[in-house]
């Protein structure tokens, strides 16, 4: 892999985690806080999530809509990021002499 | 200085028999010039496969396909989801085990796997794209 490919692995893997990270603490941060119950609100209701820790499953909640945020834009340029150091290393490979 | 340097230069040679029958010379060969034209120029010899091989034209290959699958399984997913489940089958189709469904499979999961799936298919799509465009590319140079 070239120097610039290189390069632009790093910066997509450090763009790659940084996304799944900000995914990571959309959905737990979501889960965490669950709304109260309310006839009135037109929400569903679930059993609490067991995902965020809580021993009680029986405990009837209701949760807003999930909004993912920027997330999965932070994550999938990441991912274009990771695919075009590839490219870039497939096109620009040259085989070494002493490999044969 | 009596002997020669070199007594082979000096050696007698051998009057020719001129009675003996000379073998004629080998009839040379034929070519038609129009049938070498697609050799190659320089004798070099041909790399062998390993060297040939990219490997970095694999991983394209294989993330490609991957990530297809992978969005395209996301968004089958996600649209069985969005169907409003009254129960999620959470163990294997020998013993099912059922359970009531979370917040996970109505607003997280199908949120998340709506988000992502549509751009993974696109990447998988534009890697596979990309490793026929190098190979393209490469096969123009080798010709």
């Amino acid at each position: 892999m070239t120097r610039p490919g290189r390069v632009l692995f790093i910066i997509g893997s450090v763009v790659t985690l940084t996304g799944l990270a900000i995914c990571t603490t959309t959905v737990y941060r979501y889960l965490a806080e669950p709304l109260a119950l309310s006839s009135t609100s037109g929400l569903k209701v679930f059993y609490e999530s067991t995902l965020v820790g809580s021993n009680d499953s029986n405990t009837l909640v209701q949760y807003a809509p999930f909004v993912f945020g920027a997330g999965p834009a932070v994550l999938i340029a990441g991912l274009v990021l990771l695919l075009a150091s590839v490219v870039l290393a497939a096109a620009l490979y040259a085989p070494s002499r002493e490999a044969g | 200085m009596s002997e020669p340097i070199h007594p082979t230069l000096f050696e007698k040679e051998e009057p020719l028999e001129t009675s003996t029958p000379v073998p004629p010379p080998p009839a040379l060969e034929k070519v038609d010039p129009l049938e070498r034209v697609d050799e190659p120029a320089t004798s070099e010899p041909e790399p062998s496969v390993a060297v040939r091989r990219n490997p970095w034209l694999i991983v394209l290959w294989v993330l490609g396909i991957l990530l297809t699958i992978a969005g395209l399984w996301g968004l089958f997913q996600a649209a069985e989801r969005a169907m409003d489940p009254a129960y999620v089958l959470v163990a294997g189709y020998g013993s099912e085990q059922y359970r009531a469904p979370g917040v996970e499979d109505f607003y997280v999961v199908p949120i998340i796997l709506a988000s992502l799936s549509p751009w993974l298919t696109a990447l998988g799509i534009g890697s596979i794209i990309a490793a026929s465009t190098v190979h393209a590319v490469q096969w123009s140079r080798r010709g």
